[in-house]
């Protein structure tokens, strides 16, 4: 069987393995190449390598707390955008 | 060896030729499928004894890969080549014959760096069978038993000797294991002074050769007692200097991994940023080729890969430490082929211990069996 040294260090992402980084930055690396590779690799193997290895993870607030920042809009420009869309609309439709 | 109009020559040191009625009638024999063994015997030793075989590369060389596709050492493969034919003959009818014509084969090599280096060829090479590398080992046992003390040398933090001594401990081969350990066995009685103590690879001989029972049982207990060893203060420049031989582009990808595996659970995030340029140097090796890595260098990718564990994951703060790693997660078009043994499905519950890792490439399916380039 072939297999991607990839394959092999997929493995070596375990709850304890991560809890041992001592950098966030890295940890939220590590989820985020697990998360691409998922998304574009066309190796069920490797896919499934990483889903599990996902599972794996012990995932806590403080490191996903950046990712969940809740980011406002500009608020007027956009505001009146939607409503002159809402206005074409119902004179469409009328 | 050379033919030229129709006459086969052998060129010998001396200059004189041998004209090819003196093995005329041996080669109609050959020919007509008819080679009595004792003919054979004589004349394979009648081309040994006349090939000029350049002997100073055995006391020259440190380390040697004979057989790899990129090697041109004709001298030292035609040496293993007669050596294997001789051993192998042992077993024949006309044993006196090859044990005299094994004599013979020695009496060239002067020196015994000579023969325990052409030995060490022998005893770990992966191609050989097995029962060869077992004759050779006892064969260099053999060699020092006659003045241990003169084999001082082997001792040495350069020296090939004890790297190629693990390398035969790590076998799963209980022979082989009990082998080496009759050469352990010898090498722990040589007297050294307190300063050469902690200098040489004395005391790890001395540790094995006390645990030889346990590791006649069991090829597992070398990595234990390989570990435990190197946890000694004092064992720092023992673990350095196999480290270094790990590190070393001259040492071959057998020796490179037969250390490996003795040194499995010696490991820290100080000794995987040692090893990065080895993994790094394999990558890039890939990188360059489209053929999937030979087994030896796939199985070494595959122990230095299973060197990152919780234990050194502090190696990704650093840039190097990461970027290596990226380099490998990143690497989806490289092929390795690992060691062909059935796989199972891995059983992610348990701790992620990557020894333990089987893929069922039957559930797996034939479009995720392999790798599209």
């Amino acid at each position: 069987m072939v297999l991607a040294p990839q394959d092999i260090l997929i493995e070596v992402v375990t709850k304890e393995f991560v809890c041992a980084i001592p950098k966030k930055e890295i940890k939220l690396s590590i989820v985020k190449e697990l998360l691409d590779i998922i998304t574009t690799t066309d190796k069920t193997v490797t896919a499934r390598q990483a889903r599990r290895a996902l599972k794996r993870i012990s995932f806590d607030a403080e490191l996903l707390l950046e990712s969940l920042e809740f980011i406002p809009h500009p608020a007027k420009a956009d505001e009146e955008k939607v409503a002159s869309c809402i206005h074409v609309q119902i004179i469409n439709n009328e | 060896m050379r033919q030229a109009n129709g006459r086969l020559f052998i060129q010998v040191y001396n200059g004189a030729k041998i004209e090819k009625s003196s093995i005329h009638p041996f080669l109609l024999q050959a020919q007509g499928g008819v080679m009595v063994l004792d003919s054979l015997v004589n004349v394979a030793m009648e081309v040994f004894e006349h090939a000029a075989v350049d002997y100073t590369l055995l006391s020259h060389l440190e380390w040697a890969s004979p057989f790899s596709p990129d090697s041109s050492n004709l001298h030292l493969q035609f040496l293993l080549r007669t050596f294997r034919f001789l051993v192998l003959g042992l077993n024949s009818r006309s044993t006196a014959l090859f044990r005299k014509n094994l004599q013979l084969f020695f009496e060239r090599m002067e020196q015994p760096r000579m023969k325990l280096f052409f030995l060490s060829l022998v005893w770990n090479d992966p191609l050989s069978h097995e029962a060869l590398r077992v004759v050779s080992l006892k064969m260099a046992a053999q060699c020092i038993i006659v003045d241990v003390s003169s084999f001082k040398w082997t001792l040495d933090y350069k020296s090939f000797v004890i790297p190629q001594i693990l390398c035969s401990l790590a076998s799963d081969n209980a022979m082989i294991r009990q082998s080496a350990l009759a050469l352990t066995s010898l090498l722990s009685a040589i007297v050294v002074s307190n300063r050469e103590l902690n200098k040489s690879f004395i005391s790890l001989v001395r540790r094995i050769n006390e645990a030889s029972e346990e590791l006649k049982m069991d090829a597992e207990q070398l990595k234990v007692i390989m570990a435990n060893h190197m946890q000694q203060k004092t064992t720092a420049t023992t673990s350095s200097a196999l480290f270094g031989f790990i590190m070393s582009p001259d040492v071959p990808g057998h020796v490179k991994h037969g250390l490996l595996l003795a040194l499995e659970h010696v490991n820290s995030t100080k000794i995987l940023t040692s090893l990065l340029p080895v993994l790094n140097d394999m990558m890039i090796d890939g990188e360059q080729t489209a053929e999937p890595l030979k087994s030896t260098s796939s199985s070494v990718l595959s122990l230095l890969l299973e060197r990152f564990t919780p234990h050194s994951a502090s190696i990704l703060s650093s840039k190097n430490g990461w970027e290596s790693f990226l380099k490998v997660f990143n690497q989806l078009t490289l092929p390795t082929v690992l060691n062909s043994h059935t796989y199972t499905e891995f059983d992610v519950t348990g701790t992620a211990n990557i020894q333990m890792l089987f893929i069922d490439h039957r559930k797996c399916g034939p479009r995720a069996a392999g790798y599209s380039h």
